[in-house]
């Protein structure tokens, strides 16, 4: 079987999906250790994610990891996001006018990291683009950063 | 009908006229004033065998912002038309007046100077303009409980709901092993919430402004702002006194945790400086601070991006100790916060 990194299949996603950028949240989740940091930014036009360290329940990841669901927005400006911004560090840093963020699970039901794919300009998502891409990282992310969470272990 | 001559006329209008009509020479020295200006300008300040000089009388002329203040001086130029000037009274007020300013007599350099009072619309300006900030100033009010009050509500009470249904079941928990690793985890829980409630109220006002003083809770906030924004801040604290009175410690936290924000929030940069240094020269005691970056910066009196409530309430904060700040930008060329605070 190919050696792939997560690096790559998130790189692949990018081009795949035509996102501006993809990110993806520190994967470690052990006890006691309750910030949350962006490992992988491909696509980010500057490095300030690499210093942002965000406690648990905040900005996207602390959002997406408080209801365990994903999180689709279309258009930034559209929603109350807007007016806070600036508790979501990304979006601003990035720029970014649209998003989908997705939690993705161990197989103990925990919240092992975050995605953010985004765009900067608004963009729309239908139940199909979704599912896909939702497949898609079932299929390969997950089981990429599950590999590589046990190598490690 | 026409009985009497316009010089008669002009000389009536003179001495009875309800405006205040002086006639200045090129210096400023006052020729002629006419008797409404004679009651209404102090007088108290100068040797009547002197000739009188406008600029005794003269405080400055409105600038933006507020300031008054001496630049392009109309005595300078040969016409100014409605302009607002602030004049001393003989109720030893300053006053703003509506003035006009014109070159009569380009020979002997004379300039008539009429000046019109303008309390009343100043005042009706003034309500307008406190009402729509204090609008404003409501309005950010409620966003920031509407803020803490969600970091509560889904934080914390969540948080606590979840320990207290898990305590709630230990009862019915027989086997001891059991037990312990369901405590375990509600103590995990109780201090993950611990953590949480302590960013809340560090972010509110932290506790090491009041007990450690202005030096470390800078450099504590600093590593908060890198921590959640990426921007590493670089500063040079050069202070030699640990504690001031704390009124000026929570100006000058605010005032640059504001500027850093704005860095953070329009610039598009991944550092900001900042400078803080204590200068004490026996009478003069002040600590002068500054906030720099090299972003995208604005012009200045520009309309604002956000609510334009940060800059403004940086000066209040400022002149309620009897400090200064200025902000120095161009589009391009980064954005300087700078300022003194006395001591």
């Amino acid at each position: 079987m190919m050696v792939e990194k997560i690096e790559t299949v998130l790189t692949d996603m990018k081009e795949m999906f035509g996102f501006d950028i993809v990110a993806l949240t520190d994967v470690k989740n052990r006890r006691g250790q309750y910030m949350v940091k962006w490992k992988y930014n491909i696509g980010s036009t500057n490095i300030r994610w690499r210093k942002i360290a965000l406690p648990s329940g905040k900005g996207v990841p602390g959002a997406v990891m408080k209801t365990g669901k994903s999180m689709i927005i279309e258009d930034v400006e559209d929603t109350e996001i807007a007016t806070s911004l600036f508790r979501y560090p990304i979006l601003r840093m990035e720029r970014l006018k649209s998003f989908v963020a997705i939690p993705i699970w161990n197989d103990d039901e925990e919240v092992i990291g975050i995605l953010l794919m985004g765009n900067r300009r608004k963009r729309a998502f239908t139940e199909m683009d979704y599912e896909k891409i939702k497949h898609h990282v079932e299929t390969t992310l997950r089981q990429q950063i599950l590999k590589e969470l046990m190598v490690n272990e | 009908m026409n009985n009497s001559s316009l010089v008669t006329l002009l000389e009536a209008m003179f001495h009875q006229s309800k405006e205040m009509i002086l006639f200045v020479n090129n210096d400023g020295e006052i020729v002629y004033m006419n008797a409404h200006a004679a009651e209404t300008l102090d007088d108290t300040n100068y040797d009547k065998s002197q000739f009188q000089h406008i600029c005794t009388h003269c405080q400055g002329m409105y600038a933006s912002g507020g300031r008054v203040e001496c630049n392009n001086c109309y005595l300078h130029v040969d016409e100014k038309v409605s302009f607002q000037v602030y004049m001393r009274t003989r109720e030893g007020e300053v006053v703003p007046f509506i003035a006009n300013f014109q070159r009569i007599d380009p020979e002997n350099d004379i300039s008539v100077f009429t000046l019109n009072p303008l309390a009343e619309q100043l005042k009706t300006q003034e309500i307008e303009h406190q009402k729509r900030l204090t609008q404003r100033i409501i309005h950010a009010q409620e966003g920031e409980r509407k803020r803490i009050s969600r970091d509560l509500h889904d934080g914390v009470t969540q948080e606590l709901l979840n320990v207290l249904l898990e305590m709630r079941l230990f009862k019915y928990i027989e086997d001891r092993d059991e037990l312990n690793e369901k405590m375990m985890k509600s103590e995990e829980s109780l201090s993950r919430l611990l953590d949480y409630v302590r960013n809340i109220s560090v972010e509110l006002r932290p506790a090491s402004l009041d007990d450690l003083g202005i030096e470390a809770a800078l450099k504590t906030h600093f590593k908060w702002i890198e921590k959640q924004y990426g921007i590493t801040v670089n500063c040079e604290l050069d202070i030699r006194q640990k504690r001031f009175n704390p009124e000026v410690e929570t100006v000058l936290y605010r005032i640059i945790q504001e500027a850093i924000f704005n860095a953070a929030k329009y610039a598009d940069i991944d550092m900001v400086d900042v400078r803080l240094e204590e200068i004490d020269n026996g009478a003069d005691h002040h600590i002068s601070f500054e906030i720099e970056d090299s972003g995208l910066g604005f012009r200045t009196g520009d309309t604002p991006i956000g609510t334009g409530l940060g800059l403004f309430g940086m000066s209040e904060r400022a002149s309620s100790v009897g400090g200064t700040v200025s902000v120095d930008s161009a589009p391009g060329k980064g954005t300087r916060v700078f300022g003194s605070i006395p001591v």
